[in-house]
């Protein structure tokens, strides 16, 4: 799903405090795109950009090095205590 | 406070002229409204034409302004009034708002800020990504303090009587921690689920969701908060403090005033005897309310909550009098209104009338009358009268008629209740007076109601006018009379003051009796209230009498003072306009024939995702919650939410406004498609997506996070522009997108990059070879105009521009990101900050200098300086040579006069 009608950022910011622990979930079974968050979340890709950033910014996911070809960074999961 | 200059705004021109002017001698006072000193420059990513990096520029300047000798510096404070004084220089008036963080004690260690559940749009990042309310403003910020994002209190919080903050606990279990939501409510009041279950829910009629599409269901949060705690907690997880005072206290009466008052003052180490006439703790919560709407094993638990402390709970034991509670340090009386009122009319006291709270009571013990078959009148429109009717059909009754003075609108009452004890079969009558009971040899018969005209005089006072020409006969074989409560206070009125209606006379705001050491709360003193009211009572009456036992003065001491409420019409404004619709969540209804066959509980516990749901139907309406994790998580103890704003009035014998500029809303500008189009963005996010200290990892697009390709600059939005009444060019704009287009082509090496330019300005030292090396780098120049972008498949932009040279014409081409070079604006000062005198501003608002050329910085008002992007549209090198011009002649304006 891409992004759609943009929703109101204060509203998609207060649902990623919901929509966090889904986008762990994604990621417990190894690193993602955006794309790939947003297709098993059923959210559009710049929701699932804005949870993924908030997590990365509190030190809960991480992002993985990009190869030339590739169009998108993985994000995967940062495991507590490390 | 005296300073030789005020400098406001510090950016890179206040810092600067600041700097300066201390290493002259001159003692400076620098001001910043932000939490940071550091302007705009500091969030750059890199200045043309070096490349150098702007944080390695900005921080020593930073970090000096902290640190000089002659200048002191205050971020989050703004001036309100600036006076000249007769004979040259300024009384300024300055207002520095509440950080809520005690600065003195913030280590910067961030720890508050993930500790924060509500989330907001960091401005620092230019809207691209979320920070919390409990933020430092940025990486490199200096100080590098935290501040917590306020705008009032959030109506919910305001709106409860015993002082519970849902807004905290609902923000907690949006975040999944439900955990720390149920303790944060345990803070505020210790009968969570009493309140989850019985509470009349203020907060929700305060909700601004309420004039949206629904009010958020707070109690109901609160239910599956509670539930679900209690079932993993059976017992709680704490015990009495270690701390003890020495001090004994006696609480008269388990209801939850005395338990609320009891777990209070247990905390705050003194030894609390709860002495109960009944057999059991809780009151009204136990005895008054059925067991359908208030389950008795909540009741136990949320007693614990108390006792876990070390609360000794003496139940069947009747108080006689004041005298009899010798050795206590303290007493309370917290008796509540357990006696029931009588009608006064002929036939009350046959055999079959009882009185509501002695059959609620009989009810909850388990030794209900039989009412099976019967046909039972209620008399009484308050809540408890529908309790009793609702109860009476589920003892079988044959049928239930409530009767009550008041018309439907006046019935005291929620009219939810009267809508479920109609739901129930239960049939209303208003407007109905009891003119006298009848009876037989079997006891009551029935019941002669008279129509009632009028309740209340023109005074409001209770004066109940009746029609005698019109009435009915309405037989019956039991009465449950419903018509209001009294206070239980006869043994103490030889010793206390009471009042006319029995309650007992104490001061409203301490709670202290005629005597010293007594004091009395709940319905004793207010009448019958309401469970949450009578809480409320409870912590007030145990925040007075800690300070009695300590020997504080209780006089002109506030409790439980709350911060202004939100601006709930500016919050559902902006709902209304911006929000997706979502309804309440629906529970569903259980069918009434299931309802009234037991008292078992018909209200559902919202399911999690229900519950989390709900929770993410609140608005942040005062963006912080309350919920006080921050406090938990600050090992400094540097939180203050009690912090106020605090005015400060200076002299000064200058002033200098280094008040900068603001980017160009690129919104104002809808065909270019920003705050639409997700790949349209400005100059300045680019610029932090280009930072070290980015909002993403790398440099992606805000649509799906992937690396673009073709990146498309539009140079001139919303500068040299009349349609938006900005005509003058922004000097800035050509550079700092070539600046963007170097940067991106070191981080995308095989991207695309294309700028859009009408012509390009490169006046400065080094800019045209800064050019010439963009276009030496590929990029690609097009001279033309963008007339609009639009949408293109996988969030690509299609861009319309007239196309100047080469072919000309009207031409298409797509790009995966389009950067809006968006010119700059003068900042605005309130026209009147000076009071009476104007500072004079020229054709292009800026502040004006009416002899630039020879003394740069002077405006039109006598000892007011500007300094930098405030006189102009500047680049920083322009704007650090202003700024030390201006500091120069504000230097030599102070030794001329003689002010320094």
């Amino acid at each position: 799903m891409t992004t759609g009608p943009m929703r109101d950022l204060a509203e998609v910011l207060r649902d990623g405090m919901t929509n966090g622990e889904r986008v762990l979930d994604v990621l417990s079974d190894g690193p993602k795109t955006i794309p790939e968050i947003a297709r098993a979340l059923h959210c559009p890709t710049r929701e699932a950009l804005l949870w993924v950033m908030a997590l990365r910014r509190y030190g809960r996911v991480a992002d993985r090095p990009r190869s030339g070809e590739d169009e998108y960074y993985r994000y995967a999961r940062v495991e507590e205590g490390r | 406070m005296q300073y030789d200059v005020l400098v406001v705004g510090a950016g890179i021109g206040g810092m600067e002229s600041a700097l300066s002017l201390g290493d002259m001698g001159f003692r400076v006072l620098l001001i910043e409204k932000e939490p940071s000193v550091g302007g705009k420059m500091i969030l750059l990513s890199k200045v043309f034409p070096s490349l150098d990096c702007a944080s390695c520029i900005s921080t020593p300047k930073m970090a000096a302004t902290q640190s000089h000798a002659n200048v002191r510096t205050s971020v989050y404070t703004e001036v309100e009034h600036i006076t000249p004084r007769p004979g040259g220089g300024f009384d300024v008036d300055l207002v520095h708002k509440p950080t809520y963080v005690d600065f003195a004690k913030c280590t910067g260690c961030s720890l508050c800020e993930p500790a924060c559940p509500v989330p907001v749009a960091d401005e620092f990042n230019a809207d691209l990504a979320a920070r919390h309310a409990a933020h430092i403003a940025f990486p490199q910020a200096v100080p590098k303090k935290a501040v917590i994002t306020r705008r009032g209190l959030s109506p919910c919080s305001v709106e409860c009587p015993a002082g519970v903050k849902p807004h905290g606990y609902i923000a907690l279990v949006r975040a999944g921690r439900y955990d720390e939501a149920f303790r944060q409510h345990l803070d505020d009041a210790p009968l969570p689920g009493v309140l989850s279950r019985a509470c009349y829910a203020p907060c929700e009629e305060a909700c601004s969701r309420a004039d949206v599409d629904g009010a958020v269901s707070i109690r109901g949060i609160k239910r599956f908060m509670v539930d679900r705690y209690y079932a993993a907690h059976p017992e709680p997880e704490y015990g009495p403090p270690e701390t003890r005072t020495g001090k004994r206290v006696a609480v008269v009466g388990s209801g939850p005033t005395g338990l609320a008052a009891a777990f209070f003052l247990a905390r705050s180490g003194h030894s609390v005897t709860i002495l109960e006439a009944a057999p059991a703790a809780g009151g009204i919560m136990r005895y008054g309310i059925p067991a359908y709407r208030l389950p008795k094993d909540v009741v136990d638990r949320d007693v614990k909550n108390v006792t876990a402390l070390g609360v000794e709970l003496r139940t069947g034991e009747r108080v006689p009098s004041i005298a009899s509670l010798e050795g206590y340090d303290a007493v309370l009386l917290a008796v509540g209104s357990t006696g029931g009122r009588r009608l006064g009319v002929p036939g009350e006291d046959a055999r079959g009338v009882v009185d509501s709270i002695e059959f609620l009571a009989d009810v909850n013990r388990g030794a209900p009358p039989d009412l099976h078959g019967r046909r039972v009148v209620v008399v009484g429109g308050g809540n408890v009268a529908m309790d009793s009717a609702r109860s009476a059909r589920r003892l079988g009754a044959a049928s239930v008629d409530l009767f009550c003075l008041e018309s439907r609108r006046e019935m005291p009452a929620h009219p939810w209740e009267v809508k479920e004890a109609e739901d129930e079969g239960i049939r209303v009558h208003p407007s109905w007076g009891v003119g006298q009971v009848l009876s037989g040899p079997a006891g009551v018969s029935g019941l002669e109601f008279v129509r009632c005209v009028s309740v209340f005089d023109a005074a409001g006072r209770f004066q109940p006018v009746l029609n005698p020409g019109e009435h009915q006969r309405v037989d019956a074989d039991a009465v449950i009379l419903a018509i209001g409560l009294k206070p239980q206070t006869a043994p103490f009125a030889a010793e206390l003051t009471l009042n006319r209606n029995g309650t007992v006379h104490a001061d409203p705001v301490t709670l202290q009796t005629s005597r010293p050491h007594v004091f009395a709360g709940g319905d004793a003193v207010t009448g019958p209230s309401m469970i949450v009211k009578a809480i409320g009572q409870g912590k007030r009456a145990a925040f007075y009498i800690d300070r009695f036992l300590k020997g504080e003065p209780l006089a002109g001491v506030a409790f439980d003072e709350r911060m202004a409420v939100s601006d709930r019409a500016a919050v559902v404004e902006r709902a209304r306009a911006n929000l997706s619709p979502r309804p309440p969540a629906v529970v569903d209804a259980v069918s009434v024939e299931r309802r009234v066959a037991s008292f078992a509980p018909f209200e559902r516990t919202l399911t999690e995702a229900e519950a989390r749901y709900s929770a993410g139907r609140c608005l942040d309406c005062g963006v912080c919650s309350e919920c006080r994790a921050c406090v938990a998580a600050c090992p400094a103890d540097a939180i203050d939410l009690h912090m106020a704003a605090k005015t400060e009035r200076i002299s000064v014998a200058a002033v200098a406004l280094a008040t900068g500029f603001e980017p160009f809303d690129a919104r104002q500008k809808p065909l270019l498609g920003f705050g639409r189009l997700p790949n349209v963005i400005t100059g300045v996010q680019m610029d932090r997506i280009l930072a070290p200290t980015r909002p993403y990892n790398a440099v992606v697009r805000p649509s799906d996070g992937k690396a673009p390709s073709n990146v498309a600059f539009v140079l001139c939005a919303g500068s040299r522009d009349e349609t938006v009444n900005n005509r003058v060019c922004s000097r800035v704009c050509c550079m700092y997108s070539l600046k963007h287009a170097q940067l991106l082509m070191g981080a995308l090496p095989t991207a695309d990059i294309t700028v859009y330019y009408t012509d390009i300005r490169s006046y400065g030292k080094g800019y045209e070879e800064f050019y010439r090396q963009s276009q030496g780098m590929g990029v690609k120049f097009v001279r033309g105009k963008v007339a609009r972008i639009e949408p293109a498949e996988n969030d690509d932009l299609l861009v319309h521009f007239e196309e100047m040279e080469g072919t000309a014409g009207s031409t298409t081409a797509r790009h995966d990101l389009v950067v809006l070079a968006v010119g700059l604006l003068p900042s605005m000062i309130p026209p009147d900050l000076f009071g009476g005198a104007t500072l004079e501003r020229d054709a292009l608002r800026y502040i004006k200098e009416p002899d630039e050329e020879v003394e740069p910085g002077r405006t039109s008002l006598d000892g007011v300086f500007a300094i930098g992007a405030a006189t102009a549209v500047r680049d920083i090198p322009d704007t650090v040579l202003h700024s030390g011009a201006a500091a120069a002649q504000i230097a030599g304006y102070l030794k001329r006069r003689g002010l320094a």
